[in-house]
């Protein structure tokens, strides 16, 4: 038997834990809109005391499964990849400029031309050299030419430009997301600190502090793959990935965070490599692999006294890296070079044919120029041909149905039989199959890229209902919860109250 | 299964987001009518867009060329109908009178070989009609040469040829040939003239006859380029045609079914309303109003 003053002190731990229990509840429901709190939970369990009386006691831990955390982890860093994604190819489909016009009228005889971006400036301007074919002595039409030619080379220098600032839009935001990574991976070793520290003094003490830190990993995982190991200390250690070495040992990933100690992340943008006869050359003038001096582009993790160059397969980073947009950006740069340069070498072939100059200078989209000088120094026909002639804008005109082919044998000199040295043809198509190419792959990319994040932000609805389901704060739950602790409490204070009186009545009647 | 309150609105903010996304891409496809306005709409049908408007762009100009085909071919023609009246006049001139009216009657001629001249240099645009490759050139290519006491011709070969159509180019200018028969025209009138001052009735029959001979091949000269236009009419019509194949083809890729755009965005707008209407009767009922 415990007796009266046993059973006073169990009530009153009663009354403690029912206290806990409403406190809880009210943690709970001032929470209720945090999308990365765990609900609390208050346990009890009895244990004996002396003399055979039960006492209860209460825990409180955080409703938080761990599997869960890892898989919302896991899709908010493939949805932050395809969100910068998104974002980037937006950028590279606005390069061209194109549009789709809509109707130029409903017949032929209303139609007017209205050509919008790149294919369209190429359309109006060889468009304009068969006008001039008609009317080889029309000033109009030469003017016709001179600016249809003056919009195509704007377009063409507007597009490298656009590139360029693409470029500078990407570093900017990959130093954006840097420091945004860096400043979080010192919070969680922060908080893993602290949430030593506070375990250390009572177990299950740290869940709010473990709840920021799981807000702080979600963001980060955002921003870049990791791996994360859960200590028994409560501390999180996070890693690169680990890897396969040529002899398919595993080798372990850099530590990001370890503790309280956190690594620093950076960019490198690699050393300049130049185009050298059709290979890439570093400025030794030697092959990239070959140079012991040639700093390749991508991310590096300095962790302590170690740097590693890494990759991240997802989160925002994986987009940024600037391997992977200097090998996009420059692919796209290549294809609206070879757009220029062979609009460049085409048209001035057929320009010089009859003892012209150039038509175009430069090489590329970026310096492609006007080589004449007005309208009125534009010639329709070959410096030796009769005032009417039209044979320079027909040529000109013609190249608009012009297949290229780079594989093409050159052609045969007539007069030696030899293959001629003539340059080759840059890509394969038209000009404005290979221009509208160059828009529909951005485009499409986007499209692909858009499709695909609707898609994930459903998935990662989807894993973050599953563990809101677990973790998230009811109403309906918690004001059940605080009737039933409040009924308990009430409960608990009238025994203690009953106790009281019979104690009173032990010490006061028994001693009169 | 435990819903927790922050998840709810989160999936009703969710949905409600994704209905309004809905219903914006609809409403857009009504006003313009196409279901593709934007390149990453659909890439691969706006890749065809792109080649469908260079296409057309193609056939406006080849439109506006053979309508200057057409005008200079039709200018060609005035010219030549205007010589062959001069011709007929100046044929009757010399078969009407007598002996004693020949002499009277060659000043006439010299007004007639004028207006031939004039004709025959006549210009379109910033061309002379009939100087073949040399339209462009200062020197008009009818003039006399006083040496010789004959007209000569200045222009050179035919003249040029440009695209009416995809692929089919043709000249609306009177071949070299043609311009000659301009020239002996102009010649036989001089021939005329100056046998009728001199009273040669032997002459004035030779020269009638080379005029009469030169007629006949402008007359050639006339019934081509009335061929050229034939052929221009052809190729207009088979330009318009491809122009509707291309435009159907566009409006069949790119154009928004109306009806069933309207009924998707009203069942949008239903799906909306019952979302709103729902989750409002569900969120406004709490546990807390029967505490």
């Amino acid at each position: 038997m415990a007796g009266l003053m046993g059973d006073l002190i169990g009530s009153t731990q009663a009354l403690t834990n029912h206290a806990s229990s409403l406190n809880v509840i009210g943690r709970n429901l001032s929470n209720i809109n945090n999308a990365s709190y765990a609900r609390q939970i208050v346990t009890t369990e009895s244990y004996g005391g002396p003399g055979g009386a039960i006492y209860t006691r209460s825990q409180t831990t955080s409703a938080r499964d761990s599997i869960l955390d890892r898989q919302v982890s896991a899709e908010a860093s493939i949805t932050g990849a395809l969100e910068e994604q998104q974002n980037f190819y937006s950028q590279l489909n606005n390069v061209m400029s194109e549009q789709l016009n809509g109707s130029m009228g409903a017949s032929l005889e209303t139609a007017q031309a209205q050509g919008v971006g790149i294919t369209g400036a190429l359309s109006s301007m060889f468009n304009s050299w068969s006008s001039l074919s008609a009317s080889p002595n029309s000033y109009g039409a030469k003017s016709e030419v001179f600016n249809n030619a003056d919009e195509l080379v704007s377009r063409l220098n507007d597009a490298s430009a656009a590139i360029d600032e693409v470029a500078s839009v990407q570093n900017e935001r990959l130093d954006q997301n840097l420091d945004e990574a860096n400043a979080l991976l010192k919070k969680i070793a922060t908080l893993n600190g602290n949430i030593v520290r506070m375990e250390a003094r009572q177990s299950g003490s740290s869940s709010a502090l473990k709840d920021e830190r799981q807000s702080s990993l979600e963001k980060l995982s955002s921003l870049m793959d990791f791996q994360t190991r859960n200590l028994p200390d409560g501390s999180v250690t996070l890693s690169l990935r680990d890897t396969l070495d040529a002899e398919g040992q595993t080798v372990p990933g850099l530590a990001l965070v370890q503790g309280g100690a956190w690594g620093t992340l950076s960019a490198e943008q690699g050393s300049p490599l130049t185009l050298v006869d059709d290979v890439l050359v570093t400025e030794n003038g030697l092959p990239p692999e070959e140079d012991e001096n040639y700093v390749a582009p991508g991310l590096r993790l300095s962790f302590g006294e170690d740097t590693v160059a890494f990759s991240t397969s997802s989160g925002s980073l994986s987009v940024l890296d600037p391997a992977n947009t200097q090998a996009v950006l420059t692919q796209m740069r290549d294809k609206l070079d070879a757009l220029a340069g062979q609009l460049i070498s085409s048209v001035n072939a057929a320009y010089q044919e009859g003892g012209n100059g150039d038509f175009f200078s430069g090489t590329t989209a970026a310096d492609i120029a006007l080589a004449v000088q007005d309208a009125a120094s534009i010639s329709a026909a070959g410096l030796d041909d009769p005032q009417g002639g039209n044979s320079v804008a027909t040529a000109v005109a013609a190249l608009s149905g012009n297949r290229f082919d780079p594989d093409a044998e050159p052609p045969l000199d007539p007069d030696t039989g030899l293959p001629m040295d003539v340059p080759q043809d840059l890509f394969r198509g038209t000009f404005l199959d290979f221009a509208s190419g160059i828009a529909t792959d951005a485009a499409s990319r986007l499209g692909a890229t858009s499709d695909a994040l609707d898609q994930q932000e459903q998935m990662e609805s989807l894993v973050r209902n599953n563990r809101d389901n677990i973790s998230g704060v009811s109403t309906d739950e918690e004001m059940t919860d605080l009737l039933r602790a409040q009924n308990a409490y009430q409960a608990s204070a009238r025994v203690v109250n009953v106790l009281n009186t019979l104690l009173e009545l032990v010490t006061t009647r028994l001693g009169a | 299964m435990r819903i927790s309150d922050v998840s709810s609105a989160f999936t009703l903010t969710n949905q409600l987001q994704n209905i309004k996304g809905q219903q914006t891409r609809l409403q857009e496809q009504l006003l313009s009518g196409k279901s593709v306005n934007r390149l990453e709409d659909n890439p691969s049908v706006a890749n065809s867009v792109l080649g469908s408007q260079a296409a057309r762009e193609k056939l406006v100009q080849m439109n506006d060329n053979s309508k200057l085909a057409n005008n200079i071919s039709q200018a060609g023609i005035d010219a030549l109908d205007h010589v062959r009246e001069v011709n007929k006049l100046a044929m009757s001139i010399a078969e009407s009178e007598d002996t004693a009216g020949y002499v009277a009657s060659a000043s006439n001629l010299d007004t007639l070989i004028q207006d031939v001249l004039a004709t025959a240099n006549t210009k379109y645009g910033d061309d002379y009609l009939f100087a073949g490759t040399a339209s462009g050139s200062l020197t008009p290519p009818f003039s006399f040469d006083e040496e010789s006491g004959q007209y000569v011709y200045n222009g050179s070969g035919d003249g040029r040829s440009f695209e009416v159509s995809g692929g089919v180019s043709l000249s609306p200018f009177a071949s070299s040939g043609d311009n000659q028969a301009i020239l002996d025209t102009l010649n036989s009138l001089v021939s005329l003239r100056d046998a009728m001052s001199a009273g040669d009735v032997d002459a004035i029959a030779a020269a009638t006859d080379s005029l009469q001979t030169a007629d006949d091949a402008i007359l050639d000269t006339s019934s081509d380029l009335g061929m050229v236009q034939y052929r221009l009419e052809i190729l207009d019509n088979r330009n318009a045609a491809k122009y509707s194949v291309y435009d159907n083809a566009e409006e069949n890729a790119t154009n928004a079914d109306e009806n069933e755009t309207t009924v998707a965005l009203l069942a949008s707008q239903n799906a909306y309303s019952a979302a709103l209407q729902s989750s409002s009767m569900i969120l406004q009922t709490s546990i807390l109003d029967y505490i």
